[in-house]
C-alpha cells in the first residue's frame, strides 16, 4: 500500500483550514441573526422594500406615460417601425434610470416613518399566515388522501409512449406525484376573519407610505395591497428567503460597509454550513484516500462521495428533504427486487447475468395474461407473480443449460442472448393473440408500447400500509416485499443447496472434487436469477405504474448490474447486502442528481447521461477488476 | 480415389460448419427477396448505395479480430470523434472536398487518442474485450453527449450552424445538404455507370494478372484463373436479363477506391512486422509474450487503427446519406458493422477482407428486403424492422455461442488429451 504522501497532507490541510472558516462564518452568520443590529437592518430594509414595492408603481406608471409620449413624437418624425421601436426603448430605459435614481433615495426619517406602520402589519399577517399554513396542510393531505382512494380508475395516461423507446427504464421523472389541487379549498370562518383584520392596519400603512410618496398613482391603495402584504411576510418565511425579497424590491441598496458585511454573513451562513460540511467531506476523501480505495475501490468510492457531495448541494439549493428522501425510498423498493435478481447469478458463477430480459419477459407476459383477462387488484398481482415464476421456471432452466456450455465467457454471450430474444419477442408483441382492446394499439397490430397500470394493480404494493411522517411518504409494502425478498434469499444462501451453489460459484474444481455436480448448481443460480427478475419486473411495473414492451426490458439488466456492483458485489461474489446497498445508492444518486441538477441548470437531459456514465462506468470497472491474467 | 473422397467430403463439412451463418443468410435473403416482391434493379441500386456507405466501417474491423481482441463493438467511439471532426468542418463552413478532408483529419488525432485509451482498457479485461469493448460504447456514448449538449455552444462556443438559438448545445440534425456543401462529396467525386465499373474492373484484373506473369510473379494457371473470372464475369454481365437489371445502377467509383485502399492496407500490413506480431498475438499471448513481443502494445496500435479507421468509415456514410442525427448516428455502427462482418463468415478470432465484403453484401440485402418481406407475410412493415434487429443481435448472439463453445470443446479435448 501507497504511504501518505506529502502533498496530500498539504491539501487537505488547506481544505480544512478553508472549512473550518466557513464553519466560523456559518455558525457566526446564524449568532448574527440574532443580535439587535441585524434585526434592526432587517427591518430597515424591510421598510425599504415596503417603500421600493411602492416607488415601484410610480415608475411604472410614468414608464408607461414616457413610452406613450416618445411613441407620439415618433411618428411625428415619421420614423421608421424599427427606428420607433428603438427610440420608445431607449426613452423608457432612460426615464426608468432617472426615476430609479430620484424616487428610491429614501432617507432614514422616511424609513424610520413607516416602521410603527409596518410592525404592526407584520404581526397580524403572522397570525394569518400561520393558520393559513395549517389550513392548507390539512386540505392537502385530504386531497391526497382522496386521491389515493380514487386512483385505480382515473388518472391521464402521461405522453411517455414512444419516449421509452431506447434507454428504456428511467423516465420516471415524467410521471412523479402530481401537484395537489388547491382549487377546492375554503378558507375556514376564523381564517377569513383574520384575514380581514388585516386590512385596517394595511390602509394605515398605505397613509404612511403615501406621505413618503405623495405622488402615488390613483388606485394604488389597491393595487399595492398584494405587494406590499406580500413583502412584508409570506408564509413559510425564513431568513433568507424574506432577506432575497427585500433585495429584489431594492432593500438591498441601503446597506453599506460593516452593515453589508454583516447581513452577507447572516444571509449565506446556511450556505456556509454546507459548504463546510462539503469541503470535509472531501477533507476526509483525500485524508484517507488509501484506505477508502482499499476498502471501497475507486468508483465506489466516487458514488459515495458525489452522493454525499449532492445532498449538501441539495441542501445548497433548498430542495425539500421531504421530497427527496420519499423519492429515493420509492426508487430504492422499485428496483431493488430486479437488483436481487443478479444476486444468485453471481453466486453460482455466471457472474452478471446480463440475460435477465429472459425473466422480465415473462413476467411481462404473465402481467399481459392477467391484463387480457381484465383481472385487477391483488388478484391480478397473484396471478401475475405465480405466472411469471411458472414461465420463467423453464425459461430459466434451458438458458441455465445454454450457459453451462459456454463457461467463461457467460456475461459476453447473455449480453447478446438477452438482446436477441428482446428483439424476437418484439415480434412476438406484435403478433400474440391478445383481443383486449386496452392493451392493443387502436390502429394497426399488436401490444401497445406503454401500458398503464392504473386500472389493475398499479401502486398496490406502493399505497400498502403506506404513510407520511414529516412529509417523507414512506412506500411501506412496497419496502417491506424487496426486504422479505431479500431475507428470502439469505434464508436459501445459509439452506443446504444455497452453501453448495455458493460453494460451486467461489472455486468450481474444488467444489466438484468434494463430490457437488457444478452445472447443477449453476443452473439452480440461472433458473432463480430469471425467477426474480420475472417477479422483480412486475414489482417495478406496478411501483412504476407503467409497464413497457418492446425495447423496454433490453437495458434493465445494465441497471441492475451496476446497482449491485456499486453495492459492492464483484463479479464473482456478491451478498444481499450489497443489493441493498446499492440500489440505494444508485437510486439515491440518479435522483438527487435530477432534482440538484433541474436546480442548478434548468436543461434536461443531465440526469440520463449521468446514468449512463455511473451504470457503464461502474461495470467497466467491475470487468477490470476480474481482468484475469495481468500480462501477456 | 476413396481417400481422395473423404478428404473432399471432410472438407466440405469443415467449410459447411465455418460457413454455416453466411449459407443460411443466403438462403434467407434469396427468399426475403422473391417474397418482397420487389424490382430487382431497385433492390441492387438501394444495395450500391448501402454497401459504399458501410463497407470501409465493416473492413475496420478486421485488425482487432486478428490481433485476438473479438469484435471491436468499440468503433462507435471512432464514429463519435468522426461526428466531432464533422461538426467542427461545418461550423468553420467548410465545403465540399475540403470540408470532409478537415473533418477526417481532426478524426485522426482524436482517433487514435481514445484507440490509445481503449485499447489501455482492454488490456485490463483480455478475454473480455467483446462486452468491454461494448459497454465502453456506451459509456463513451455519455461522454459524448455531455460534450454536445452541455460544453460544446457554451464552454466551446459555436456558430449558430450548427446550434439552435433558445436551446441547449448542438442541434439534433445536422444538414449536409445544400449550403453545408457536404452531401455527396465522395460520391460525386467519380460516378461511372455499373457497366463502366464491370468492364473496367475486369479489364484492370486482366492487365495486372498479365503484368505479374511477365513479371514472373505469378504461375501461368492463376493467370488463365484470373483473365478466365474476369471475362466470364464480363460475359455474364452482357447477359440480357442481368445486364437490363443491373446497366442503371450508378456505382460510386471514388469509395470504392478507398474501399479498395483499405482491403489493400488489410492485406500488406500483414505481411509487414507489425502485422506478424497482430496475429501472433491474436493466436496465442503467452506464446507472443515469450517470443518478445510486448503483447499489450500491440493490442493498442490494433485498436488504434481499427478506430481511426472506423471514424473515416462513419465519415464517408454521414456524407453519403446527407444528414448527421447528432445524438443517435454513432449508436447502431458497431452492432451493424459487427453483425455484417459475422455473417460473411468471419468469427471471434479469424477475419478476411473477403469475408467482410460478402457479410456486408448479405447483410445489407436482407435489411434492404426486410421491410417489405414483413408487410407481405404480416401485413406490417413493423415487423420487418424488428426482424433487422432480430437479425442483427441474433447473429452476433450466434456467433458468439459457436465460438464459445468450439472453445470450450477445443480446452476440453487438450485437457483429456494431456491427461
Amino acid at each position: 500500500m501507497k504511504t501518505k504522501s506529502k502533498s496530500q497532507f498539504w491539501v487537505s490541510l488547506i481544505l480544512a483550514a478553508l472549512a473550518l472558516v466557513l464553519l466560523v462564518l456559518g455558525v457566526a452568520g446564524f449568532v448574527v441573526r440574532g443580535s439587535d443590529r441585524v434585526r434592526g437592518l432587517m427591518d430597515d430594509m424591510r421598510a425599504q422594500a415596503v417603500l421600493g414595492a411602492a416607488a415601484g408603481s410610480i415608475i411604472d406608471q410614468g414608464a408607461l406615460d414616457t413610452r406613450k409620449a416618445a411613441r407620439a413624437y415618433a411618428d411625428e418624425q415619421k420614423y421608421s417601425r424599427n427606428q420607433r421601436a428603438a427610440y420608445v426603448s431607449e426613452q423608457e430605459a432612460l426615464y426608468r434610470a432617472q426615476a430609479t435614481q430620484r424616487l428610491l433615495a429614501f432617507t432614514e426619517d422616511q424609513r424610520q416613518g413607516i416602521a410603527p406602520g409596518i410592525a404592526h402589519t407584520d404581526t397580524l399577517l403572522r397570525d394569518y399566515g400561520a393558520l393559513y399554513v395549517q389550513e392548507r396542510e390539512a386540505y392537502a393531505l385530504a386531497w391526497q388522501e382522496e386521491q389515493a382512494a380514487k386512483a385505480p380508475q382515473a388518472q391521464d395516461v402521461p405522453d411517455v409512449e414512444g419516449a421509452l423507446s431506447e434507454g428504456g427504464a428511467m423516465e420516471e421523472e415524467a410521471v412523479t406525484e402530481a401537484s395537489v389541487d388547491y382549487s377546492g379549498f375554503v378558507p375556514s370562518p376564523e381564517l377569513q376573519q383574520r384575514e380581514a383584520a388585516i386590512r385596517p392596519a394595511y390602509e394605515e400603512l398605505f397613509d404612511l407610505v403615501n406621505q413618503a410618496l405623495p405622488d402615488l398613482p390613483e388606485g394604488a391603495r389597491e393595487d399595492l395591497y398584494l405587494p406590499i402584504t406580500q413583502t412584508i411576510f409570506t408564509p413559510g418565511d425564513s431568513f433568507e428567503q424574506a432577506y432575497d425579497r427585500y433585495a429584489q424590491a431594492s432593500g438591498e441598496d441601503i446597506l453599506e460597509g460593516s452593515g453589508r458585511f454583516r447581513m452577507t454573513i447572516a444571509r449565506n451562513s446556511s450556505n456556509w454550513i454546507a459548504l463546510a460540511i462539503g469541503l470535509i467531506i472531501l477533507v476526509i476523501t483525500i485524508y484517507f484516500y488509501q484506505p477508502l480505495v482499499k476498502r471501497l475501490g475507486v468508483p465506489r468510492l466516487i458514488i459515495t462521495v458525489f452522493f454525499l457531495l449532492l445532498c449538501v448541494a441539495a441542501a445548497l439549493y433548498n430542495i425539500r428533504v421531504s421530497g427527496l428522501i420519499s423519492n429515493v425510498l420509492w426508487r430504492t423498493g422499485m428496483y431493488g427486487v430486479l437488483t436481487l435478481a443478479m444476486l444468485p447469478g453471481i453466486q453460482s458463477g455466471i457472474s452478471l447475468n446480463m440475460g435477465m430480459p429472459i425473466g422480465i419477459i415473462s413476467g411481462l407476459l404473465s402481467t399481459l395474461i392477467a391484463l387480457e383477462m381484465n383481472m385487477t387488484g391483488w388478484a391480478a398481482f397473484l396471478f401475475a407473480v405465480a405466472g411469471g415464476i411458472l414461465l420463467s421456471v423453464p425459461v430459466g432452466w434451458l438458458y441455465g443449460l445454454l450457459l453451462n456450455r459456454l463457461k467463461g465467457n457467460e456475461m459476453t454471450v447473455s449480453t447478446y442472448v438477452g438482446f436477441s430474444y428482446v428483439s424476437l419477442m418484439s415480434i412476438a408483441w406484435m403478433l400474440l393473440p391478445f383481443y383486449n382492446a386496452k392493451l392493443t394499439w387502436a390502429l394497426g397490430r399488436g401490444l401497445r408500447q406503454m401500458h398503464n397500470m392504473s386500472g389493475s394493480f398499479g401502486k398496490l404494493l406502493d399505497n400498502l400500509w403506506a404513510f407520511t411522517i414529516f412529509g417523507v411518504r414512506v412506500p411501506t409494502g412496497l419496502l417491506l416485499f424487496f426486504l422479505l425478498a431479500c431475507w428470502l434469499m439469505w434464508l436459501f444462501s445459509r439452506s443446504k443447496s444455497g452453501t453448495a451453489m455458493i460453494a460451486a460459484g467461489a472455486n468450481a474444481r474444488f467444489t466438484e472434487a468434494s463430490g457437488i455436480k457444478v452445472d447443477r448448481m449453476r443452473l439452480l443460480g440461472t433458473t432463480i436469477s430469471t425467477v426474480i427478475a420475472a417477479v422483480g419486473i412486475i414489482v417495478y411495473a406496478q411501483s412504476f405504474g407503467f409497464m413497457a414492451l418492446y425495447a423496454g426490458p433490453r437495458q434493465m439488466g445494465f441497471v441492475a448490474a451496476s446497482a449491485i456492483l456499486i453495492g459492492g458485489a464483484s463479479i464473482s461474489k456478491a451478498k444481499v447486502f450489497h443489493v441493498i446497498l446499492g440500489t440505494f445508492l444508485f437510486q439515491g444518486v440518479l435522483s438527487l442528481g435530477v432534482q440538484v441538477a433541474n436546480a442548478a441548470i434548468s436543461t434536461g437531459g443531465l440526469s440520463e447521461v449521468m446514468r449512463i456514465l455511473i451504470s457503464n462506468g461502474i461495470i467497466l470497472y467491475a470487468l477490470t477488476q476480474s481482468g484475469g491474467e495481468s500480462r501477456g | 480415389m476413396a481417400d481422395k473422397q473423404r478428404n473432399l467430403g471432410e472438407a466440405l463439412s469443415r467449410h459447411m460448419k465455418d460457413y454455416i451463418v453466411t449459407y443460411v443468410f443466403l438462403v434467407m435473403s434469396v427468399a426475403f427477396v422473391w417474397i418482397s416482391g420487389r424490382g430487382l434493379t431497385d433492390i441492387f441500386s438501394q444495395l450500391m448505395g448501402r454497401l459504399s456507405r458501410n463497407l470501409f466501417i465493416v473492413l475496420s474491423l478486421i485488425i482487432p479480430i486478428v490481433a485476438g481482441m473479438g469484435i471491436n463493438f468499440a468503433i462507435t467511439i471512432g464514429a463519435m470523434a468522426a461526428q466531432v471532426g464533422l461538426l467542427l468542418a461545418i461550423n468553420w463552413e467548410l465545403t465540399g472536398v475540403l470540408g470532409l478532408l478537415v473533418a477526417a483529419g481532426i478524426t485522426v488525432p482524436l482517433g487514435a487518442l481514445f484507440g490509445f485509451l481503449i485499447g489501455g482498457l482492454l488490456n485490463k479485461m483480455k478475454g473480455q474485450e467483446t462486452i468491454g469493448s461494448l459497454i465502453l460504447g456506451y459509456f463513451a456514448n455519455g461522454a459524448y453527449q455531455l460534450l454536445f449538449l452541455f460544453i460544446f455552444g457554451k464552454l466551446i462556443p459555436l456558430s449558430n450552424r450548427v446550434t439552435i438559438i433558445g436551446a441547449t448545445g448542438v442541434a439534433n440534425t445536422l444538414n449536409l445538404t445544400g449550403q453545408t456543401g457536404l452531401y455527396m462529396v465522395l460520391d460525386n467525386l467519380w460516378m461511372i455507370t455499373f457497366s463502366q465499373a464491370v468492364y473496367g474492373v475486369s479489364i484492370a484484373i486482366a492487365l495486372l494478372a498479365a503484368l505479374l506473369y511477365a513479371l514472373k510473379k505469378l504461375p501461368l494457371v492463376r493467370l488463365f484463373r484470373l483473365v478466365g473470372m474476369a471475362a466470364v464475369a464480363s460475359a455474364l454481365y452482357a447477359l440480357p436479363p442481368i445486364h437490363r437489371i443491373l446497366s442503371t445502377i450508378r456505382v460510386p467509383a471514388a469509395i470504392f477506391v478507398v474501399v479498395g485502399l483499405l482491403c489493400l492496407f488489410n492485406v500488406s500490413i500483414m505481411r509487414t512486422k507489425l502485422g506478424q506480431r497482430f496475429r501472433a498475438v491474436g493466436q496465442n499471448r503467452a506464446v507472443a509474450n515469450a517470443s518478445g513481443i510486448n503483447v499489450n502494445r500491440v493490442r493498442v496500435i490494433a485498436i488504434m487503427i481499427s478506430t481511426v479507421f472506423a471514424g473515416w468509415g462513419q465519415l464517408i456514410f454521414v456524407q453519403s446519406l446527407g444528414t448527421l442525427q447528432t445524438y443517435s448516428a454513432h449508436e447502431m455502427v458497431g452492432l451493424y458493422a459487427g453483425a455484417a462482418i459475422l455473417v460473411g463468415g468471419a468469427s471471434i478470432d479469424r477475419a478476411t477482407n473477403s469475408q467482410a465484403i460478402i457479410g456486408c453484401l448479405l447483410f445489407h440485402l436482407l435489411f434492404v428486403v426486410s421491410q417489405d418481406a414483413g408487410v407481405r407475410l404480416f401485413g406490417d412493415p413493423a415487423i420487418g424492422e424488428y426482424f433487422r434487429v432480430f437479425i442483427s443481435y441474433g447473429v452476433i448472439a450466434v456467433a458468439l455461442v459457436m465460438h464459445t463453445w468450439r472453445t470450450n470443446v477445443n480446452r476440453k479435448k487438450q485437457s483429456s488429451l494431456a491427461a
